[in-house]
């Protein structure tokens, strides 16, 4: 039999431009293959389960904040620091709930969502999903747990917020300041309790070079233990550094409630004060350190930002 | 912290069982509690007892065992505390004891009876250098060097011993206020010849230890036994068959040592819970204080054999429900088991505040019966002890180890 010399085209190349249309029906298919028959019984089953999400969120956080400032302080930070794994919690179920209303997940279809959801998270929510798996990570190495009391960049306060994107610190001005999780990945984390009640309170004093530097060490560690709010099970120290100005007198010790800590140091200092009054103990001359402010150098090194209210 | 909660899981537990232990009277919920004019008639009572037996035998023992071993050793030490609970009259309990200590084989001298804390806490040391001075045996002039070696003859010259019975009056919480403290304690390592006898609360020798190290001088240290059922009831036993209705003290279990083994349980073996407790659980016929004018009198069968016996009735033995506290509160009640009984000038002064600023946290505790007043000093009501102690190491307060 005769072949027709069309019969031996070849057609490939002259096909080429129309395979994408193939590829794109077969993406189709995949597409209504991956997701289930839309219907109102199951619109409304996921509204219901957002909305059990959005209560259980809500209810776990008020229940986790209402209890912990009830209970005996010891009790505190544990009940805040459950509040993350709590919310993570309900967010794993809410989405596997969702995802087994909308969608057939074969092993294909898992491939191809998690590519999309890859593309679409790296284009447009690039930086929500590292500030999502920076939380998630930072759950685990605990940079940060609720109720610490942390400096990120400018900002320091206690952890009172642990969100899907990022947590909520309040200062000691009452402000409530937002920063990411992803911060984590490029800014240092000052963490002052890591988890326990109690956090290092430095106080520092000043006094001239003739003052009778063991009397003032001495009345120190007595403000110290004297202190209401001391944790006596906690060492206290004190340390001192030359200045060309004075002498810098540096008392570390920790309140039983790291929230104490402004008023823990005001304690200090109005003891310590006290005490110096009595022994008439001399501070820096006024007119020297005057001098050394106006020629423009440092006084002291600067305070580290947690000694600072 | 995880010690601290094994302890109040412990209490807890513990309260339960002696709960479903406690004997319950079929007759409780006709009963009303005892009028306060009835309950501080029989406080009195109560106080006017000797401290108990197995405590004062407990101080002769461990006394004449260290007192002989100081006496034949040269190095043994010269010291001996006792302590215990904040709320335990320690020194009543150490003056009882020696009191009755008849072949004492030593002179026991008394330079600080239970002393009151100056009005300024500054001079304490100056009072106690004071207390000290009229002594020989104590003279600064005369003190040995604590590393020296001691002449063996010296052994014979050993026959002083110096009772401190209340060391927790000597301090107050506050700079300079333990400097006398720290007086005794290097006249004490200095003063070998002569023997130191110490009371001193669990949570005041804690503090001590924290501040000026006072157990690296005083090795030695007791705590008081705990006190049982039988023992309380053999205490009280004078009391309590006077006011108490026969009936009860003839039931077939005869001495109901339910009762009192729930007692003692509650009381933590203290006595002054206990009798605090014991009050608390005792019922009168509401008959007999209905009349409004006239308040029924304790007229005990011992007192007056022809009068009228005025019949009690126990229920149950419990702890007082435990009023809500807030910061402020702890920190006034912690500093309270730290000093014992103290004025509220000085509790104010040891908390760093105006007398004015606690003097409304004050009230509203001696209203809900967590304090009491008495002699113009304030201390802990002791049946709220055992709950307080749970509270405060719940909230991170270091506490005694009572």
């Amino acid at each position: 039999m005769a072949i027709a010399p069309w019969q031996t085209l070849d057609f490939s190349a002259f096909l080429d431009p129309f395979l994408f249309l193939a590829q794109i029906d077969s993406d189709k298919n995949v597409s209504e293959r991956l997701l289930t028959d839309l219907s109102l019984r199951k619109l409304l089953r996921a509204a219901l389960t957002i909305a059990i999400a959005y209560g259980s969120f809500f209810a776990i956080q008020t229940a986790t904040t209402w209890i912990s400032e009830r209970v005996a302080r010891r009790f505190r930070l544990m009940i805040k620091q459950a509040l993350p794994f709590w919310k993570a919690l309900i967010l794993v179920l809410t989405l596997a709930d969702l995802f087994n209303i909308f969608l057939n997940l074969s092993e294909a279809n898992l491939l191809a969502l998690t590519g999309t959801i890859a593309v679409a998270l790296g284009f447009a929510f690039k930086d929500y999903a590292s500030s999502v798996i920076a939380g998630i990570i930072a759950l685990f190495e605990a940079p940060y747990r609720m109720g610490d009391r942390i400096q990120m960049e400018d900002h320091y306060g206690e952890v009172v917020g642990y969100g899907l994107r990022g947590i909520q610190i309040q200062t000691p001005d009452d402000n409530v300041v937002t920063i990411p999780h992803n911060k984590t990945w490029t800014e240092a984390v000052s963490n002052a309790n890591t988890g326990n009640l109690e956090a290092q309170v430095a106080t520092t004093f000043y006094f001239a070079h003739d003052a009778d530097a063991d009397k003032i060490i001495s009345i120190l560690y007595q403000a110290a233990y004297s202190s209401k709010y001391t944790q006596l099970k906690l060492p206290i120290v004190v340390v001192m550094d030359e200045q060309f100005w004075g002498t810098q007198f540096k008392l570390r010790s920790y309140p039983m409630d790291a929230r104490d800590e402004f008023i823990y140091k005001t304690d200090l200092i109005r003891r310590a004060k006290q005490a110096f009054r009595r022994y008439e103990l001399p501070y820096p001359l006024a007119s020297r350190m005057a001098d050394v402010e106006q020629d423009g150098v440092p006084m002291t090194d600067a305070p580290p930002p947690l000694d600072g209210m | 912290m995880i010690q601290g909660f094994m302890w109040s899981v412990r209490q807890t537990v513990q309260s339960w069982f002696s709960q479903a232990q406690a004997t319950v009277s079929e007759t409780e919920e006709e009963l009303v509690p005892l009028p306060d004019v009835l309950e501080n008639q029989l406080a009195q009572k109560i106080r006017a007892l000797p401290s108990p037996e197995i405590y004062q035998s407990f101080i002769r023992e461990e006394l004449a065992i260290a007192i002989e071993t100081w006496q034949q050793n040269l190095d043994a030490p010269n010291s001996l505390v006792f302590l215990g609970s904040p709320v335990e009259p320690i020194a009543a309990i150490l003056n009882d004891g020696l009191r009755q200590w008849s072949d004492a084989p030593v002179n026991i001298i008394t330079p600080l009876p239970c002393m009151a804390r100056p009005e300024d806490p500054l001079v304490s040391i100056q009072q106690i250098r004071d207390a000290l001075d009229p002594y020989t045996q104590l003279d600064p002039d005369n003190q040995e060097d604590a590393d020296e070696q001691l002449d063996p003859d010296s052994l014979d010259a050993r026959q002083t011993v110096v009772l401190i019975p209340c060391l927790e009056q000597c301090f107050l919480r506050c700079i300079g206020g333990w400097e006398g403290i720290e007086y005794l304690r290097d006249v004490a390592i200095h003063h070998r010849h002569c023997f130191w006898v110490i009371g001193c609360s669990h949570w005041a020798w804690n503090f001590l230890d924290f501040v000026c190290q006072v157990s690296a001088y005083f090795s030695e240290v007791k705590s008081l036994p705990e006190l049982n059922g039988e023992v309380l009831k053999e205490w009280l036993d004078p009391v309590v068959k006077t006011v108490i209705a026969a009936q009860a003290q003839t039931e077939e279990d005869g001495d109901r040592p339910d009762y009192w083994h729930s007692l003692a349980s509650k009381a933590l073996g203290v006595s002054s819970i206990a009798v605090n407790i014991w009050l608390q659980s005792l019922r009168i016929d509401p008959e007999l204080v209905a009349d409004g004018d006239k308040s029924p009198d304790l007229n005990l069968a011992s007192d007056n054999p022809e009068g009228e016996e005025l019949i009690l009735h126990e229920v149950k033995p419990s702890l007082p429900s435990f009023p809500s506290l807030n910061h402020g509160d702890r920190y006034l009640l912690h500093s309270l088991l730290i000093h014992g009984r103290m004025t509220r000038a000085h509790l104010a002064f040891s908390l760093g505040q105006r007398e004015g600023q606690i003097q409304s946290q004050i009230q509203a505790l001696l209203r809900t019966g967590l304090l009491e007043r008495n002699d113009g000093c304030l201390s802990v009501q002791p049946s709220h002890y055992v709950r307080l102690k749970t509270e405060l190491a719940n909230n991170n307060f270091f506490v005694g180890d009572d």
